[in-house]
């Protein structure tokens, strides 16, 4: 069975970058620009990965969406990464009490974007 | 003391009968008694003693009974003694009662009568005797002991009776108790003394005492010492028959003067703090305190008044108010809280500030004890803020800055509404202690906007540069076709080209915030080319639309920057397409107000604003498009306002959502006439 992974991210560019990042093989990529439609399209899709922006525009940021996935039992075993433009501790400290599972900093490299998603897929396996 | 002897006022006595008296310790016969009594009367008569016992010398011979009554009455103690002074002939009844001893033992050896005299007297005694063998008698006071243990004062007169060849065939003597006068004496110069030293006293005191004759109508000045003098300058003698009222001069509405005046009136004593003028005319405070005189009838005769020249004290207390109110007002003034204790640990004093930043009136907090005070304002505290009590609070030797640093003493006040104050203790020694409070809550809200400015500006910079990095990390590592590898390249292009966007418009912020405008080359010259130019020049990629101009025939002057006012049209100008993608007309037209100034208006009928976004659109980064596909710094319209608010101008934005969005931005006219189109 194929890999499912959602990106929720407002830019445009970046959600292109990171569908051209994963998309070869057996992989399935949806995309949300707000928090809103990605939490929607979390639950609808059960997907393995979300990817997650920090800063979006609309009601819910990445942090809030993130907080909900993770205390939705209906989506155990999804995991989260956050793409934040903040590097900074208490960011990322925000980030492990929304409960995701691991985190880039932009700007990323697309190599390590791939090693991020493999290591989850493989601990999912596991 | 010892009292000089008078001089006897008696002559030498010739005695009628010159038989020497029997010795003593033999009976004595009648007639020698009678003789006896004749001399003894007669040196009686020589010393004046003899009125008092209303005597007088009968010419017949008096009866011995009549004698030995007499004798026994007599106070006084009369004897005669042998010429060599050897020998007591005779001695008289009434020194039993003045030598408290038996007759017996008084008329033994003369040396024990001698003994008898006060050792301190005994002396004195002797060596004045030989007077009465140079001049034939003599008069001495002297103490004896007395067995009972007291002493008793004698007035001893003593004289040599001689025969008619001249021979000394006796000493006469007689021996007056004299201790009553001698304490009247001495009770006397005690009294005399004492009244000297209360003279002395008056004199050399450094008040003034003044007394004033209360009989007579005009209550004149009947003393004054030298005190009065050295306060007042005037001499005392010049004062005498005044009324004090003179000291006053012409300053008479003076609450002491009515006080003075009603004690007076109702006879009573009183303190009162007057105004007084030195004869030089130099004001002095005096402090007066008068006292009455009564006489037997109760009636005051006579006021004493004590003056008190209490100038330095009161230059004192002036001095120490006027520190002191000093001090209030620039505690009043502060834009710092202060609260200050006691000694004994009691709120003392609130300023003003304090009250200002707490809403804790000092009628509230006055009497507090630190802990009483603690606890009101954590009660206005969060509660989610941790709260460091007064008695853990770090004393003021720590610096603002390394509270801060150790997350010292901030108080996170909520009430009477949200605020951050710094709060540092001073304490005195003995006890007392100060409180200091400072409003931070703008550092600290400036701070939290720097820092999020950096984040922000941070984030903005990363989001396009992920994109470059990312897209051009994708081109080098894996084959793309043609198609997509120009795609690619043309993003990143794209997005490097709004990461310059952003840096420039960072970069002008920072600048014109820096400056505040020094680089703008700001001259009064007419707006319509400006507008003109800005339009001309304005290059929107993709649209048909064209702005419309509506300008008046005549454009006023005005003190701007051209280029940056360009800009700041620019930026207006390509807000207005970039939020009103479904078209409509953008519109450039002017409007002026009463106050002199004119308003260069852009409006569009664009997505418009919410109230939420228009509450927001001034600041940094924030972006009215919530869906990310128009592209923009969200730094546009900060601009504008930065550049307006340097010409002096503001901006004003209209806006409706879903209907569209004006911005005016609003210029003071430079001169008066305009400049024809």
């Amino acid at each position: 069975m194929g890999r499912k992974i959602l990106i929720v991210e407002d830019q445009a560019d970046l959600r292109k970058l990171v569908r051209m990042t994963l998309e070869f093989g057996d992989v399935e990529i949806h995309e949300a620009a707000d928090g809103a439609t990605g939490l929607h399209l979390a639950r609808e899709l059960r997907p393995d990965i979300v990817l997650l922006d920090v800063m979006m525009p609309g009601e819910l940021d990445g942090y809030q969406v993130c907080e909900r996935i993770k205390s939705d039992e209906t989506l155990a075993g999804v995991r989260v990464v956050l793409l934040t433009a903040r590097g900074q501790q208490t960011d990322l400290e925000q980030g492990r009490k929304a409960g995701c599972d691991a985190y880039l900093v932009k700007p990323f490299s697309p190599l390590e974007l791939i090693d991020k998603v493999e290591e989850l897929g493989r601990a999912a396996k596991a | 003391m010892r009292r000089r002897p008078e001089a006897s006022g008696a002559d030498t006595m010739t005695l009628p009968n010159s038989s020497p008296l029997q010795q003593a310790g033999e009976p004595v016969t009648r007639v020698e008694l009678l003789k006896a009594f004749q001399a003894a009367v007669q040196t009686l008569q020589a010393s004046g003693v003899t009125n008092g016992f209303g005597l007088t010398l009968a010419q017949e011979p008096i009866s011995s009974e009549r004698l030995a009554a007499v004798l026994q009455s007599i106070q006084d103690v009369i004897y005669s003694v042998s010429p060599d002074g050897n020998q007591i002939l005779y001695v008289s009844p009434s020194a039993e009662r003045v030598y408290e001893a038996k007759l017996e033992d008084l008329t033994g050896n003369p040396r024990d009568w001698f003994s008898r005299i006060n050792e301190s007297d005994r002396e004195l005694v002797r060596a004045r005797l030989p007077e009465l063998f140079r001049d034939g008698r003599i008069d001495l006071e002297y103490r004896i002991d007395l067995p009972s243990g007291g002493i008793r004062w004698l007035r001893d007169r003593m004289q040599i009776v001689r025969d008619e060849a001249g021979r000394a065939v006796r000493i006469d003597g007689i021996a007056s108790d004299i201790t009553p006068q001698v304490h009247a004496d001495m009770a006397r110069e005690l009294a005399e003394g004492t009244l000297r030293l209360k003279d002395r006293a008056l004199e050399s005191t450094h008040n003034g005492v003044v007394v004033t004759d209360m009989t007579n109508p005009s209550q004149p000045i009947i003393y004054a010492n030298p005190g009065f003098e050295r306060i007042t300058g005037y001499a005392v003698a010049d004062v005498y028959g005044l009324n004090c009222g003179f000291l006053q001069r012409d300053d008479h509405k003076q609450t002491g003067l009515a006080e003075l005046r009603e004690a007076i009136r109702e006879g009573r004593e009183c303190q009162v703090i007057l105004r007084n003028y030195r004869k030089d005319g130099s004001l002095f405070w005096n402090e007066l305190s008068i006292s009455p005189v009564r006489d037997n009838d109760g009636r005051v005769t006579h006021y004493v008044g004590v003056q008190n020249d209490i100038t330095e004290r009161i230059r004192q207390e002036e001095e120490l108010q006027d520190r002191t109110q000093r001090l209030d007002a620039i505690f009043a003034m502060s834009p710092d809280g202060f609260v200050s204790f006691g000694k004994e640990g009691r709120v003392a004093y609130v300023n003003p500030a304090f009250t200002r930043m707490t809403g804790l009136e000092p009628s509230q907090v006055l009497g507090d004890s630190e802990a009483a005070l603690d606890a009101r304002i954590r009660d206005r505290c969060d509660p989610k803020a941790p709260y460091r009590s007064l008695i853990e609070a770090p004393c003021a030797l720590q610096s603002e800055e390394s509270q801060r640093a150790v997350g010292g003493d901030l108080l996170q006040l909520m009430i009477p509404e949200r605020r951050i104050l710094s709060r540092s203790v001073r304490r005195e020694e003995g006890g007392a202690k100060v409180l200091y409070f400072r409003d931070i809550t703008r550092e600290t809200e400036v701070d939290r906007m720097k820092s999020e400015f950096l984040s922000t500006a941070a984030h903005e910079l990363r989001t396009p540069m992920a994109s470059v990095f990312g897209f051009s990390e994708l081109l080098l590592r894996r084959d793309y076709d043609e198609q997509t590898r120009k795609d690619l390249l043309s993003t990143i292009h794209r997005q490097a080209g709004a990461l310059i966007h952003l840096l420039n418009e960072l970069l002008d912020l920072a600048r014109i915030e820096a400056r505040a405008g020094k680089d703008f080359k700001v001259s009064v010259q007419p707006l319509r080319p400006i507008v003109e130019n800005t339009v001309a020049s304005l290059l929107v990629p993709n649209d048909p639309r064209k702005v419309v101009i509506d300008l008046p025939t005549t454009m006023p002057h005005c003190a701007v920057d051209a280029e940056k006012l360009q800009q700041a049209l620019t930026n207006l100008l390509s807000n207005a397409y970039k939020y009103s993608p479904g078209g409509g007309e953008i519109r450039l037209d002017t409007v002026v107000d009463d106050g002199g100034r004119i308003g260069i208006r852009v409006s569009d009928r664009g997505i418009g604003m919410t109230p939420e976004q228009l509450s927001r659109c001034f600041e940094r980064f924030y972006r009215a498009d919530a869906s990310g596909n128009i592209p923009g710094t969200g730094l546009g319209l900060t601009l504008v306002k930065e550049i307006v608010e340097i010409f002096g101008g503001t901006i004003q934005v209209e806006s409706k959502h879903g209907e569209g969005t004006a911005v005016t931005v609003w210029l003071r006219v430079a001169e008066p006439e305009a400049v024809a189109a």
